[in-house]
């Protein structure tokens, strides 16, 4: 461990003995002060500069007293100058910035729409995208964060039915999502329909593909860093939305007291089911709700506290003869203190909670309980992120995450006569620490190097289950990435990680409210994986940028649920690896984004050429040796093609229907077909006839095509404005096949004959709603 | 430079993706399956028969040809060394070739046995192992509620009409285990035995539908779990009864799997570790304990009781 930490202390150290003055500060929103992640900030004379970080903030070095000139610069914002006079070289400034936009534009998609040139930090595989990003993407009944991710290039989706996130071959539990920095643990409502996340209450979100940075840990695939939005600093105001079956509200604005400034954001949802289950009784009794809040304190120019929460729950009653309640969601408290010890060392210490459970009860009619399941997982992280600017040349990031995370599944019997070894009583703790050092180097004017380290070791604390043999790992994690600029806005740069991943789900194909999350026991390896990615980079024009990643992933204990797992548990003696297969995997492809602002011609095209193979040893079984083939699993997709545009029609064309403002939005996907077993033998299985299948993935399923559109007309008044809006999804009413099956049957002349029967996805909808912005 | 390789890789990667990935065919040649239940206390006769199916297509579709009877099929009792042939008949009435144990060797509880089957043309043999469960009996009216047609019996001739929201609480599926109590790997099988039609009324009415569209017709009659045939299984207690002065297992709630009023098979066994694997696994076939071959060689004790499911008077 010693010799560990010396390049760390030895950088610090090199880091302290350089000195400059200093210009630093916040920039923010003008009209609401919110702050603005990533604006190019730069000195003028000198070229240097940075980006300002999630907080808005930034720092630039002067080594020379004199007279400077500092611009800032954020597409769809008006420019920033201002001269400096630095006087001495221990001197420094403290600058807030506020941009205004440039005009008013609500449908404007600007995913990761920076140039190149000021950034400091190389971000391979990184998204950047706003909640009007999200609210651009036309997603059936209401704007959704992860059907917005799912157009995106790398990201493909499992049907129409599911949010899951199939990120560069990696299973939605390897991605790690977080929700103002803590842990959010099954993130869907609906069976996967919807995001537990609403779009009103979200700043933005970051995605990052692969070979991620030092700074985040645990996962193998990838990164979803979800922000709350801090709330209006500048005055109160709200918006509230209407569809079909939901209605949501959401609040902000400033207070204070006395000399303490702050600001706050509320956001409400909740599905109505029960409105047209009253006109149409049969329908069972759903709904779900959830709320975001934040609040935040400005104690000073140093010194910032924000506190947020979620919470969010779904509720399921079905008769079918007995009662079954059903009831699932997760809850975050997340409590982040942001401290600036000095102008180039700024700092957030994050102290959180997140937790999810889901409740199965099956209760009679006489109401005698039956059958309970209990599962859940909870989440305590203190975690330190610190950022070192010691000159313009080095940005050091560090820090450390403290995790405990407590998960059980408690099943129980009354009404049958269950072998109670057999119903699961499992009740782990575990923790998972980390530290972490990144070092953001620009070695000269062309080249970028950017080293990172990431340290994790993980203990079993306490189970239940005696017999549990206690695990203890410790996983040094190297990343590193590299980037030449070819020109001001031209980069290529190559990347590389190792990732481990300690939290295991335990979830069949298709993700349920019954995922059960599991820190591994000393029986299971640690699933692990390497990402080795290359990239190009070209912001050719305001109209036009380019990114160009190819990508390979490679995936060595990956865990997949036995499906014996349901009907030969034993608590006596059971451990993970009696539940998991455990194999290896692989994924490459090229993810192309253009980014378009052409002609009135908002948003982008992406382009996925990709190939996926998983290997475990027991499933996809061999006939002859029993061995597990590798095959192509169902996210597997070939080619994926997303169109995301937007088009302000009354900007562009000139052109107001009855006053109003008109955008319209067109989504048009297109994935090749998914792999699937297709029948190849027959045999008799003692009452009828039934097929043999052929390995997982002998077939396609044909490819996947569909064309969403919506209107927006907005009317924009004294106190806000008004915003129907119309969609359609699926509008070519394409039967995009989702499953398809296949059986024997007997027709009357006593012959067999095999039948195919599709399952199709979304058909032509129409929705209609309305949102209102005061 | 830079731009002209990356266009060549994105070129070779377009012309690789745009091919037509999947794997090559899982089986070669004919395929050979074994359906093999032995049951407690019964001999392999036509009620409990064998049956080996070869299939070399998925378009050889003649049922009786998918029938092997070129085999040497044989029983071996390997807890007393004695071992028997098994002889085909063919029944004209279902369709199917048999393979039965002409000397009714009555297969006993606890035993094991071993079954290998020699093809001609095919140089491995076929076989499988199993360990018979103890015995077990069902039965029909554990709590005597039952009156002369008013309850469950074995006998699907004599079979009584039971109210839907009294058929799982007055008459629960009660396997005597006689004097074994413990785990055993327990299966029910609740199967309509009405024909199709769409009179076929919904004992709980999903989404507001009463009566079975048409278009569930071929799901009805499919292979496997079914609208028409429910599976419960999973590893059950047997305990003691001192009213009965016996060892039961009990499933006292399951009358949700009687999807439809009407006639009813319900089927309960202990079973062994291969029909049990065979049961809930996908592509069980796989897992059924048949070396060189697919399908299962199962054993199990229990037996079916009979009852028609009809609407109580809070139904009507």
């Amino acid at each position: 461990m010693k010799v560990k930490l010396i390049p760390f202390i030895f950088l610090l150290l090199i880091a302290n003995a350089l000195s400059a003055a200093t210009i630093s500060g916040y920039v923010s929103r003008a009209g609401s002060g919110e702050p603005l992640q990533y604006v190019n900030m730069q000195i003028v004379e000198n070229q240097s500069g940075m980006q300002t970080n999630k907080k808005g903030y930034y720092v630039i070095n002067i080594p020379e007293p004199g007279s400077y000139t500092l611009k800032a610069n954020l597409i769809s914002y008006e420019s920033f100058s201002q001269r400096i006079q630095i006087q001495h070289k221990e001197e420094d400034i403290f600058l807030n910035i506020t941009l205004s936009e440039s005009y008013v534009e609500l449908g404007t998609i600007r995913v990761s729409a920076t140039a190149e040139e000021e950034v400091r930090e190389i971000r391979p595989s990184y998204i950047h995208t706003s909640t009007e990003d999200i609210k651009s993407v036309v997603s059936p009944i209401e704007a959704d964060v992860f059907r917005a991710i799912l157009a995106l290039p790398g990201v493909a989706p499992i049907s129409d039915f599911s949010s899951g996130l199939y990120v560069r071959g990696g299973s939605p539990d390897q991605n790690l999502i977080l929700l103002d920095d803590i842990d959010v643990y099954n993130p869907s409502h609906f069976g996967g329909v919807f995001s537990t996340f609403n779009t009103d209450a979200v700043e933005n979100i970051d995605l990052i593909k692969g070979a991620y940075p030092a700074k985040y840990g645990g996962r193998l695939s990838s990164v979803l860093d979800v922000t709350n939005r801090q709330g209006n600093r500048d005055h109160h105001e709200g918006i509230a939305r209407w569809s079909l079956i939901s209605s949501s509200g959401t609040l902000e604005g400033p207070w204070h007291i006395g000399k303490i400034r702050g600001s706050y954001m509320a956001s409400l949802r909740r599905t109505y089911l029960e409105l047209i289950k009253a006109v149409y009784d049969e329908l069972p009794d759903y709904y779900f709700y959830d709320g975001h809040a934040k609040i935040n304190w400005d104690f000073s120019s140093r010194d910032k506290l924000s506190t947020s929460a979620y919470f969010g729950r779904d509720r399921l009653r079905f008769d079918f003869g007995s009662m079954l309640k059903i009831d699932w969601g997760n809850r975050t408290f997340s409590t982040e203190w942001v401290h600036i010890f000095n102008p180039r060392l700024f700092s957030q210490f994050v102290i959180a909670a997140s937790d999810y459970t889901s409740n199965f009860d099956q209760v009679s009619d006489e109401d005698v309980l039956l059958m309970r399941r209990m599962n859940g997982i909870e989440d305590i992280t203190n975690k330190a992120m610190l950022s070192y600017c010691p000159n313009n040349r080095h940005e050091l990031d560090f820090g450390w995450e403290m995790k405990f995370n407590r998960t059980w599944l408690k099943m129980e019997s009354t009404g049958y006569q269950i072998e109670e070894s057999s119903l699961p009583d499992v009740d782990v703790w575990a923790h998972t620490g980390s530290l972490y050092f990144q070092d953001n180097w620009d070695m000269d004017e062309f080249w970028t190097l950017q080293p990172g380290f990431r340290l994790l070791w993980h203990n079993s604390l306490k189970a239940n289950l005696k017999h549990l043999r206690k695990a203890n790992y410790l996983s040094p994690d190297p990343r590193i990435s590299i980037r030449r600029k070819l020109d001001i806005s031209e980069s290529v740069y190559a990347a590389y990680g190792l990732y481990h991943q300690y939290l295991t789900l335990l979830a069949a194909d298709i993700s349920t409210p019954f995922d059960m999350w599991f820190p591994i026991d000393a029986s299971i390896r640690p699933g692990n994986s390497q990402h080795f990615l290359v990239g190009y980079k070209n912001q050719f024009n305001q109209d036009f940028a380019l990114d160009f990643e190819l990508y390979y992933k490679d995936y060595q204990n990956l865990l997949e649920l036995k499906p014996s797992t349901n009907y030969e548990w034993d608590n006596d003696t059971g451990e993970l690896q009696d539940v998991f297969y455990v194999g290896s995997g692989f994924s490459y492809g090229a993810d192309i984004l253009l980014r378009t602002n052409w002609q009135g011609l908002e948003g982008f095209v992406g382009l996925t050429l990709s190939k996926t193979k998983r290997k475990l040893p027991e499933a996809n079984l061999n006939p002859y040796t029993g061995e597990g083939e590798a095959y192509y699993p169902a996210y597997d997709r070939s080619v994926a093609l997303n169109i995301i545009q937007n088009f302000n029609i009354s900007q562009y064309l000139g052109q107001r229907i009855l006053g109003s403002e008109m955008k319209i939005g067109l989504n048009f996907a297109l994935n090749s077909g998914q792999p699937a077993q297709k029948p190849e033998r027959i045999y008799f299985d003692g009452d009828d006839f039934d097929i043999i299948y052929s390995y997982k993935d002998r077939d396609r399923l044909p490819a996947y095509c569909r064309l969403d559109i919506s209107t927006k007309y907005q009317w924009f008044t004294r106190w806000g404005y008004i915003e129907p809006y119309i969609e359609v999804i699926n509008l070519l009413n394409r039967k995009n096949v989702g499953f398809r099956n296949y059986s024997v049957e007997m027709n009357d002349a006593g012959s067999l004959s095999l039948k195919q029967r599709d399952s199709s996805q979304f058909p032509i909808l129409p929705f209609f709603g309305v949102n209102v912005k005061w | 430079m830079v731009k002209h390789i990356a266009i060549l890789v994105f070129s070779l990667l377009l012309v690789a993706a745009c091919s037509d990935y999947h794997s090559a065919p899982r089986f070669e040649g004919e395929v050979y399956s074994v359906a093999g239940l032995l049951i407690s206390g019964h001999s392999i006769d036509l009620e409990h028969p064998l049956y080996i199916t070869k299939s070399a297509n998925i378009s050889e579709f003649d049922p009786l040809n998918l029938f092997v009877t070129e085999a040497e099929l044989k029983i071996f009792e390997l807890d007393t060394g004695k071992s028997w042939e098994l002889e085909h008949v063919i029944d004209f009435s279902q369709m199917r070739v048999k393979w039965i144990d002409p000397q009714r060797n009555i297969i006993q509880p606890g035993y094991r046995y071993r079954m290998e089957l020699r093809i001609p043309r095919l140089t491995e043999i076929i076989s499988a192992e199993t360990t018979v469960p103890p015995p077990a009996e069902l039965n029909p009216d554990y709590y005597g509620n039952g009156s002369a047609g008013a309850n469950p019996t074995l006998d699907e001739a004599s079979m009584g009409e039971v109210a839907f929201k009294d058929a799982d609480y007055r008459f629960p599926i009660a396997l005597n285990t006689f004097d074994k109590a413990g785990t055993f790997n327990f299966i029910a099988e609740i199967y309509c035995l009405e024909e199709f039609s769409t009179n076929l009324e919904f004992t709980t009415p999903v989404m507001g539908i009463t009566h079975a569209p048409a278009e569930m017709e071929s799901g009805y009659y499919a292979s496997g779990e079914s609208m028409r045939r429910i599976m419960i299984q999973a590893r059950f207690a047997s305990a003691f009864s001192a009213e009965h002065d016996s060892n039961y297992l009990l499933l006292r709630d399951y009358r949700q799997a009687y999807i439809f009023f009407g006639r009813y098979r319900v089927s309960a066994y202990l079973c062994d570790q291969n029909y049990y694997r065979y049961k809930y696994m996908p592509e069980g076939y796989l897992h059924g304990g048949i070396k060189n071959g697919l399908g299962y060689f199962g054993s199990a004790s229990g037996g079916a009781m009979y009852v028609r499911i009809v609407k109580g008077e809070e139904e009507e």
